[in-house]
């Protein structure tokens, strides 16, 4: 009925001119009647008639007297205090409406936006600068349809505002106080406002419909369709809210991804893991961060990182501020941290905000959770490898809260009751402990302190143990001056220690132990100047102290004499300054500079090499000793962190950036792949810094409302001082090291792809990276030469990558997973040819890396099953039922040669060469 | 440091294992091959004339060594003496005089090929010689703590710098085969033919021609075996483990010698086997030495021209120690004989009657006898008659079980794993 009344109404409005020059004059009084009597009247006093609908009118009692009085006066009086209009057609027909006028005029730009459907038109642009009828939108969602509407106010034609005024008063339905505070959102304007304490509000709506929607914490939400059409009253009586919330969760950084101005980086979530199958379902967030693009590692026994084709010993790896040297147990198959202590991680890539330095390709910057200050919570799980238990204790309410967490592996156990004899004598063991200690102090002053432990612990045969251990302590105070200064100040200290504890046969028992300890103080402040400046500036200061390594004799009998290679120090400081540029919406600036500079500091004794010739021991021609503290090198130099954004659009924009960096801290390492028994060592007068360069380019667009985001990056990234060794090196409790370490160039480059899907019933990601990585260690001479002084392939270099992380939620209790994962196989040193040398045979290796492995890949499912969320119950499970490598694919992992009674064998070996199930049980309570 | 007690092979592989890793061997193959001189040239102070090896490196699809022939290969000591070498056999070359490497003199290898290329070594200087102070067994535990006997060297010296050992050992074992019998089998080609004329062959016993209850055999260690007193206080030798055997093991049941050469090393040719040792002994899964090309102590003339091998300068000691496996388990039961001796049979002769003379007859051919099979294969040996056998009445085939008992041939005769020649040094 409305809508054939509405087209009949344009049809008229636009043909008929109105006629009310000669309007007629009657006389008329009545008492107590009702209108449609008072309309009766008229009509038969006139020639008029009125056309309504019933329902409309009000069976109200009114009063009059006209004497000689223009009709539409009369009803102009009748009809005040009412919501209905009318209108005269043709000078005898009355037609009533409800709260709409009818115009006469057809609104300003009605053929302009012809082609349209008319009925929208300003309707849902708030923007339209005329003033148009209000209208129902044609087409309603389902949802909509259910909402009640209210009519608020007469439409009239004159005064017509942009916006009326909408006043109210909320109520609790069943006490009838009033509810203040309660949110008034309308949900299609983007507006809104808050009950004030005795349950009133006020707000300006633009005439038209409007979504009304109240929230509050424990009070239902309530729609209704308001549609203006004057200024009015709607009171609200609302129930109280029945469902518990369980958990809100605050999005923000939607659009993170495009609007920042830095390239290359990524945020991983702990809890957005937990969905991905991983091996023995252990949730770990830093080989999640390896399906991502740029980020890959040289296999699956291979602990440490390669980003954007840097060394494993490229990623300052912090945990709350400190450093963590190896943030992995058992030779990188697990993470070494608490998945449920931890919040997430930021992954610095590209461009490195200028608080950060000290290693050249990445940062990752891990957070714990600040724990529940409210009440006491926790988390655990038991899975097939480890067990783990986290507690969230609030100390004072609302203002701290302690956080400890403890994570054990019962694989010594498991290792125990196997039948296999040559496995009982062996041990494999590890366990994690975090806590952290938050406290608001009041509103401008927080503390947070965090103590970090993990250790691991592994016997290969029955007469040698080898352990390594990461301590870490961290402090910090964030501080906030005023509105737009704010700072914090954090001292951390981290040790990373392994040992070897060799109990033999014969009299030559040892222990021989590593450790590198460092001390940091960081002061950082923030100002918000302005809209256009935001600047962060700070200083660091870092001391190192390295113990290269030890050995000492164990029990009464042994031969070995202890020996240790002398202590190593230095201090690494940094200042720093960056500005966040803001020059509208579409342009924005990040510009840092870091100015780093590195002392290694005695007592220490520095090898005097002859100029112009090859480092060993016969070009050794003295040393010069250095006092306790004294300066015996000095490094340093300026770090440049620019990048820019140009947004074509709210969703689109693209960036470019330029980085550079310092190390001044590199592992030794012989292996191909990472080991725990790989050391660190400082630099000094022998061994320089490494430096690199970043260029990196990308475009990002989001679409669908945030809900995708497509990223494509480019990077070309050069390296120099790079280390690496001589052939055969020895490197532990080795005293002259510079002679084995070889020092050259890198260059890397590659374009990652990257479409997300961050929520929805189906979520994840699919990553694809081509990157190459090559270093080049080029020398006069040639026993300082890799592969004849030419660019060669890293251990790392894969250039095709491709991943995929995908989650499919059936119900919010069901959901599946599959990762699916595809590398080019890394490159190796395979041998080119063999000869016999002494009765035996053995292999002949020539250039490095010139082979490759067979490609990898490897897919993953899982499925995971929530706990049902009755309040009552004690705690909320998850269960995680996941089948590592389903493929059962035996990935070539290393490809080696063994001389074994007199002959050659190869041997190739992959690290999960069939599925690997497993179920794991968390709870939360 | 070098780390080589710490040996990380089985275990962890075990481990992995477990955890779904593995370890396969597979057939390598060649991807490219670089066709290079291999010079093994070791000479020690001991008097003789000393041998130098010319070969050339081979793809890993052919079994066999290419040597080069027709070189001329001199060394020359710091005294300005030099020692030609001639070839002998084919890439072998030996020194036309008897000589040794004196102490402290200095020794440089020059090899110049048919084609005219030419090598020239590092100066070499012979290293000083440790004398072995103690060799002896003792009853102890490997690193996976199985009991059994090790053998240990001890050196004693009043010199305080590093030193540096290489390791050989032959190991030599008495066997005694546990059903030796005085008899043996007969197989006459009977009657008046040639043999192979399918005619039938008659098998019957004799005393043994040959003595075959006691055997000797011999191995050499193939690995290299390396030492170093570097972490040692005062550098000293100290003991070390040189051969670990079992104490089920076969070798060790009646009496065992093993004679040590220990070689002593300079500190670089010390470098350089143990570096070759490491790119290719077992390894663990995740640790993956990075391996290259090992540059010996010989260079090209051409710089771009590559060599393998070394120039060894040795100083050589021989050390031989003899024990009985009852010295040290005087109550205990003898290790396991090589292989498994309970197993008696009567394999069917299948037997062709009736015949003439002494014995049975099998016939040559058309007839399988596993009789006749296994002792042709020699597989098995006569170890008693079956008193039990009825000799076949009338005409055909005879089926059951066969007139002798056998046992595998190794259980009766010693020689199937080592000589009957007792060696020159054997002492009971």
């Amino acid at each position: 009925m409305r809508r054939t009344l509405f087209s009949l109404l344009f049809l008229m409005a636009s043909t008929i001119v109105m006629g009310q020059t000669e309007e007629p004059k009657i006389t008329i009084s009545f008492t107590d009647t009702n209108v449609r009597e008072v309309m009766k009247s008229i009509e038969e006093k006139t020639q008029l008639n009125f056309y309504y609908v019933d329902d409309w009118l009000s069976n109200e009692a009114i009063s009059g007297s006209y004497t000689d009085v223009a009709v539409t006066d009369i009803l102009d009086a009748i009809f005040q205090n009412t919501i209905i209009n009318y209108y005269v057609l043709d000078g005898e027909k009355v037609i009533l409406t409800q709260n709409n006028i009818i115009y006469d005029e057809l609104p300003n730009g009605f053929f302009d936006k012809s082609g349209q459907e008319t009925i929208q038109v300003g309707e849902t642009e708030e923007s339209t600068e005329a003033l148009n009828p209000v209208f129902f939108p044609e087409q309603q969602s389902r949802l909509q349809r259910r909402v009640e509407t209210v009519r608020i106010g007469k439409e009239t034609l004159e005064g017509q505002k942009r916006r009326y005024t909408l006043t109210g008063y909320v109520m609790n339905a069943k006490t009838g106080k009033p509810i203040p505070d309660l949110s008034l959102v309308v949900r299609n304007r983007k507006i809104g406002t808050v009950t004030d304490e005795n349950g009133f509000y006020e707000i300006a709506l633009p005439p038209g419909e409007n979504l009304f929607e109240t929230k509050a914490l424990g009070i239902e939400t309530q729609r209704k369709r308001v549609v203006i059409y004057n200024d009015g009253r709607l009171d609200f009586s609302l129930n109280e809210n029945i469902e518990q919330l369980d958990e809100v969760v605050v999005e923000a950084d939607k659009a993170k991804n495009v609007e920042e101005e830095i390239t290359g980086s990524t945020t991983i979530e702990s809890e957005e893991t937990k969905d991905i199958p991983m091996v023995l379902g252990e949730r770990n967030i830093l080989s999640v961060a390896t399906q991502l693009p740029g980020i890959t590692n040289a296999g699956e026994g291979a602990s440490g990182l390669n980003v954007r084709g840097g060394k494993t010993d490229q990623n300052l790896i912090l945990l709350d501020e400190g450093v963590v040297y190896n943030p992995t147990h058992f030779f990188g198959i697990f993470q070494a941290l608490n998945p449920f202590a931890t919040k997430g991680v930021d992954i610095y890539k590209g461009n490195v905000p200028a608080e950060f330095g000290g290693r050249l390709s990445s940062v990752f910057d891990i957070t714990t959770i600040d724990g529940n200050t409210e009440e006491f919570s926790g988390e655990a799980s038991i899975g097939p490898v480890t067990g783990n238990l986290m507690l969230e204790i609030p100390v004072v309410k609302d203002k701290s809260s302690l956080v400890i967490g403890g994570r054990g592996a019962y694989s010594d156990w498991i290792l125990q009751s196997l039948d296999d004899e040559s496995l009982n004598n062996s041990s494999a063991s590890f366990y994690d402990i975090v806590a952290n200690y938050t406290h608001k102090i009041n509103e401008n002053n927080q503390v947070k302190a965090t103590g970090y432990y993990s250790e691991d612990s592994f016997s290969i045969t029955s007469d040698s143990l080898f352990g390594y251990s990461n301590r870490m302590f961290s402090v910090d105070w964030k501080h906030k001056f005023n509105e737009k200064n704010n700072g914090s100040l954090s001292l951390a200290n981290s040790k990373y220690a392994f040992d070897i504890d060799f109990d033999g046969q014969a009299n030559n028992d040892f222990l021989l132990g590593y450790s590198v300890e460092e001390t940091e103080a960081k002061l950082k402040f923030k100002y918000l100047m302005n809209d256009v400046h935001t600047f962060d500036y700070g200083v660091a200061a870092k001391l190192y102290s390295v113990n290269p390594g030890f050995i000492r004799p164990t029990g009464g009998e042994s031969i070995i004499s202890s020996f240790a290679v002398p202590e190593d120090r230095a201090l690494e400081g940094a200042i720093y300054i960056s500005d966040e540029i803001n020059l509208g919406d579409k342009v924005g600036l990040s510009a840092g500079l870091r100015y780093s500079y590195y002392t290694a500091l005695g007592p220490s004794t520095q090898r005097i090499y002859a100029d112009g010739q090859p480092r060993n021991q016969a070009t050794l021609i003295g040393s010069t000793d250095f006092d306790d503290n004294e300066t015996i090198e000095t490094y340093g130099g300026p770090e440049f962190r620019v990048s820019g954004r140009y947004s074509f659009t709210p969703d689109f924009s693209l960036k470019a950036g330029f980085n550079s960096m310092y190390q001044y801290i590199h592992t030794l390492s012989n292996t191909t792949t990472v080991s725990p028994i790989d050391t660190w060592k400082l630099s000094d007068s022998n061994i320089r810094p490494q430096r690199s360069n970043q260029y990196s380019l990308g475009l990002f667009k989001n679409f669908d409302d945030d809900l995708y985001e497509l990223s494509i990056e480019g990077y070309y990234k050069t390296s120099e001082d790079i280390l690496d060794f001589k052939t055969g090196a020895q490197l532990l409790l080795n005293d002259t090291i510079e002679q084995e370490v070889l020092q050259g160039e890198g260059q890397a480059y590659g374009v990652e792809f990257l479409l997300r899907k961050n929520s929805g019933k189906l979520n994840g990601w699919l990553g694809y990276t081509y990157s190459r990585s090559l270093i080049k260690f080029a020398s006069e001479f040639s026993e300082e030469r890799i592969n004849g002084g030419e660019f060669f392939p890293s251990n790392f270099d894969k250039p095709h990558d491709v991943s995929l992380v995908a989650n499919y939620k059936f119900t919010t209790r069901y959901s599946a997973s599959l990762n699916f994962s595809y590398q080019t196989g890394r490159p190796v040193t395979y041998p080119i040819g063999q000869y016999n040398f002494n009765n035996s045979e053995y292999v002949f290796y020539s250039n490095r890396n010139e082979f490759r492995i067979p490609d990898y890949f490897r897919m993953d499912i899982g499925i995971n099953i929530e706990g049902n969320h009755k309040i009552k119950k004690f705690a909320h499970s998850f269960w995680n039922i996941s089948v590592y490598n389903v493929l059962g694919r035996a990935n070539p992992y290393s490809v080696f040669f063994v001389s074994e009674d007199g002959g050659v064998k190869a041997f190739k070996s992959s690290i999960f060469a069939i599925p690997i199930p497993s179920i794991t049980y968390n709870f939360k309570f | 440091m070098k780390l080589h007690n710490i040996d990380t092979k089985y275990v962890l592989v075990a481990l992995f294992m477990a955890l779904g890793s593995c370890v396969e061997p597979f057939v390598a193959e060649t991807l490219t091959f670089e066709n290079v001189l291999v010079i093994d040239a070791r000479i020690t102070d001991e008097l003789k004339q000393h041998e130098v090896i010319l070969r050339r490196t081979y793809p890993f699809e052919n079994s066999d060594f290419e040597v080069e022939s027709n070189a001329t290969i001199q060394i020359r000591d710091d005294s300005g003496a030099t020692y030609n070498f001639q070839e002998t056999k084919a890439g072998n070359y030996q020194s036309t005089s008897a000589f040794a490497a004196r102490p402290d003199m200095g020794y440089t290898l020059s090899v110049t090929t048919a084609e005219g290329r030419s090598y020239i070594s590092e100066t070499v200087m012979t290293p000083e010689r440790i004398a072995i102070t103690e060799l002896k067994a003792e009853i102890g535990f490997d690193d996976e703590d199985n009991e059994g006997l090790s053998v240990q060297i001890k050196n004693e010296s009043a010199n305080a710098e590093p030193k540096y050992f290489r390791y050989e050992y032959e190991e030599t074992y008495k066997i005694v085969a546990p059903f030796y019998n005085p008899f043996e089998f007969d197989v006459i080609d009977s009657l008046f033919f040639q043999e192979e004329d399918n005619d039938p062959l008659d098998i019957s016993i004799k005393p043994r021609v040959d003595a075959s209850q006691f055997c000797y055999a011999s191995a050499k260690s193939l690995d290299l075996i390396l030492r170093d007193s570097e972490q040692n206080v005062g550098n000293a030798a100290g003991k070390f483990e040189i051969r670990f055997l079992e104490n089920n093991d076969f070798k060790i049941a009646h009496r065992y010698s093993i004679l040590i050469k220990q070689y002593n090393l300079s500190a670089d040719s010390y470098s350089y086997y143990s570096t070759l040792r490491d790119f290719t002994s077992d390894e663990s899964v995740f640790t993956d030495i990075q391996p290259g090309l090992l540059e010996g102590n010989i260079k090209a003339q051409d710089p771009e021209e590559t060599v393998l091998g070394y120039f060894e300068i040795a100083a050589i000691t021989n050390e031989r120690l003899f024990f009985d496996y009852v010295d040290f388990y005087p109550d205990r039961q003898l290790p396991p004989y090589i292989i498994n001796c309970e197993l008696t049979t009567a394999p069917q002769l299948i037997a062709f009657v009736p015949h003439v003379g002494p014995g049975f007859v099998v016939d040559e051919s058309d007839v399988v006898s596993p009789l006749l099979d296994g002792i042709q294969a020699g597989l098995i040996a006569y170890h008693e008659v079956n008193e039990d056998y009825e000799p076949p009445m009338g005409d055909g085939l005879v089926e059951g079980l066969g007139p002798f008992f056998v046992k595998a041939t190794g259980c009766i005769d010693c020689r199937e794993f080592g000589s009957n020649v007792k060696p020159d040094f054997w002492i009971d």
